[in-house]
């Protein structure tokens, strides 16, 4: 099965995203085991030098850790860091394009909090 | 990690014409080589020259740091499937696997029968009765069973539907994670394989025009789309490798990461950013129009 | 050594073409001889043991471009590929004459296979010792084996113009020769020299000639490709 990949940025982040989102969403609990770097390779149909750099990254920020010959786990309270750095990136990503495209369709502040209501009913 | 493959200046002539242009690179050990172009770029014949069946008119080539020609160190550690490769018309799918272990020492037999199932190939029949795509699968079953420290697969994959395909990756994946090895994939599907490499050469006529990690390379490319005088101004000062002009819009492709600030600037011009695949960047690149050498990396 | 004994394995594993088709060729020659042998009642010389030789010459015509793209194609050496090649050829021709020639023995002891056919035992081929005769067979085999062989390596390595020009050259040679064989008068020495000499004599001669092929052939391989 080949699981498509965004075309625009590398791939290896793409996984770090995917591992940080099961973190998030409660798939990958702290302290449970990651899949190896070949069942990703394998599941995703993706190089394993490559998920391997996905893997390092987060290893790299702490968010996971290797026990020698076991494997690799996630670490005790990354998930409310990584909640904390989503919040960030949704303020970039969609408060702040969406308060720019608001200003160009002249929707004021309380126009776009009353939407935002809405949207939380739909 | 040491160099599998090293080529420095190779150059096939035929008459005139250079087959191959002064190609170099070098492939590393343990890592999964797209090796890309169009039909008739000099691919196979790179490749042809790597394992010593075909000889190159000038340059140097050095493969497990030896000349291949008449090297067995060297041809028993090398597997070359192609899609031309011709088998003895009295030989049957089961002489093929039969004859396969006195070439390739790491040849792993049950793995073959396995794969045999995996792609329900009929054992007893002829090879010259086989159809494209069940030749294709009896290469691919070689090329992986083999387990060859140098292993080429050249458009492996002819007549083979989307499943059986998909079954290739898994099983090369796999079995690659298992037994690391240098694994150059030779294609022009190159959407279906980029997630697999981890390092793309691409030829173009000839001559190497790109040598670069794969992941290096998405996200190199963007199509930019927009009123046409909006996109020039934008375009200032960056690589073009495509225009296609509709109206009063203009669709330009771009080689180079944008950085926030050009996305910003984008939007601002109300341009749409769309990325380009592997595959679309590398047509771009080899439609003849554009002509480019890769630095030796 | 190995890579040699693989060469030769996988040769044999065409049986077909190496064992079978050669003695099913010459059992049915055999067979339309034993039945016109019956038939006539009188004492029969055939020439049906020529099939199998001329079997042998296009299985040597045909190896190359059989096996030459497979063998080299799955990474063998041009010179394992060779020894292999000829090796192979030169087992199968000597165990082909040793049931030859013991076909012959069976073939004077029963009187013809009872019919007095002569098929496997004839004048000049069967003459001087057991050894001599296997001499002789296993040198005729080998030599128009390598002939074809030599054949197919020039288009190997020089294509299908490669064998027009050698064809053309040969063929202007032997007119040359000819011509002034003819103005010397040279014919009838020519004739009396050759019934002059033995079976056996010629045997060693065309065995010469096989050797002379052999690294003919080896030259044009070593530098032939896919």
């Amino acid at each position: 099965m080949t699981i498509s990949m965004d075309d625009s940025r590398p791939i290896f982040l793409q996984i770090a995203e995917r591992i940080e989102n099961d973190i998030i969403e409660g798939g990958l609990p702290e302290e449970s085991q990651v899949p190896s770097t070949n069942q990703f390779a394998a599941f995703y149909q993706i190089n394993p030098a490559t998920v391997m750099k996905g893997v390092n990254l987060l290893v790299d920020q702490g968010i996971l850790y290797k026990k020698r010959g076991i494997g690799m786990f996630v670490a005790t309270g990354v998930k409310a860091k990584l909640m904390e750095k989503r919040k960030e990136l949704f303020y970039e990503q969609y408060i702040v394009t969406m308060v720019r495209e608001a200003d160009k369709l002249g929707i004021t502040a309380d126009q776009l909090t009353e939407m935002i209501r809405r949207g939380d009913k739909a | 990690m040491g160099n599998v493959v090293e080529t420095s200046g190779l150059t096939k002539t035929y008459g005139k014409v250079n087959a191959v242009d002064n190609v170099s690179f070098t492939l590393e050990d343990g890592k999964i080589y797209g090796l890309l172009g169009r039909n008739g770029a000099g691919k196979t014949t790179i490749m042809h020259m790597i394992t010593a069946q075909l000889f190159a008119t000038s340059g140097q080539l050095k493969v497990f740091g030896e000349e291949p020609f008449e090297n067995n160190r060297v041809l028993r550690q090398t597997c070359f499937i192609k899609e031309s490769q011709k088998y003895p018309d009295n030989f049957r799918v089961v002489d093929v696997l039969n004859v396969s272990p006195l070439f390739f020492p790491n040849w792993d037999r049950e793995f073959a029968y396995s794969l045999i199932k995996d792609f329900q190939l009929p054992l007893k029949r002829r090879m010259k009765k086989l159809s494209r795509g069940m030749l294709s699968s009896v290469g691919i079953i070689v090329g992986l069973a083999s387990r060859a420290p140098l292993t080429f697969f050249d458009e492996p994959y002819l007549g083979l539907d989307a499943v059986a395909r998909s079954l290739f990756y898994d099983r090369l994946l796999e079995d690659y994670a298992e037994h690391p090895r240098t694994i150059v994939l030779s294609t022009h599907l190159i959407d279906e394989v980029s997630q697999l490499l981890e390092h793309v050469l691409v030829i173009d006529n000839g001559k190497l025009i790109i040598n670069e990690e794969a992941e290096a390379l998405r996200g190199r490319a963007s199509t930019v789309v927009g009123l046409t005088s909006k996109v020039e101004t934008f375009l200032a000062g960056k690589e073009v490798i495509h225009r296609e002009p509709l109206g009063g819009l203009i669709s330009v492709t771009l080689l180079g990461a944008l950085t926030a600030q050009d996305r910003k600037k984008a939007a601002e011009l109300g341009l749409e950013i769309t990325p380009v695949s592997l595959q679309q960047m590398i047509v771009y690149l080899t439609n003849g129009k554009n002509a480019r050498e890769a630095g030796v990396s | 050594m190995n890579r040699v004994k693989g060469i030769i394995r996988t040769h044999l594993t065409d049986r077909l073409g190496w064992i079978f088709l050669p003695w099913i060729i010459l059992s049915s020659s055999f067979a339309c001889n034993l039945i016109i042998a019956g038939l006539s009642g009188e004492e029969f010389y055939t020439g049906g043991l020529a099939s199998i030789y001329v079997y042998m010459t296009i299985l040597g015509i045909m190896i190359v471009a059989q096996t030459y793209p497979f063998i080299i194609g799955f990474g063998a050496r041009r010179k394992d590929y060779f020894l292999g090649t000829a090796a192979t050829i030169a087992i199968v021709s000597a165990v082909f004459t040793l049931m030859l020639c013991v076909l012959a023995v069976i073939e004077v002891q029963s009187g013809g296979w009872g019919v007095n056919l002569h098929f496997f035992n004839l004048p000049y081929l069967s003459e001087g010792s057991a050894i001599e005769r296997i001499w002789i067979q296993f040198s005729l085999m080998t030599n128009l084996v390598f002939i074809g062989f030599f054949f197919s390596c020039i288009y190997r390595k020089f294509g299908r113009n490669g064998m027009f020009l050698f064809f053309v050259a040969l063929s202007v040679v032997l007119s040359f020769s000819t011509y002034f064989i003819t103005i010397a008068n040279g014919w009838d020495e020519i004739f009396n020299w050759l019934s002059g000499i033995s079976a056996v004599h010629l045997a060693t001669g065309l065995f010469v000639l096989t050797l002379v092929y052999l690294g003919l052939s080896y030259g044009l391989l070593r530098r032939a490709t896919v």
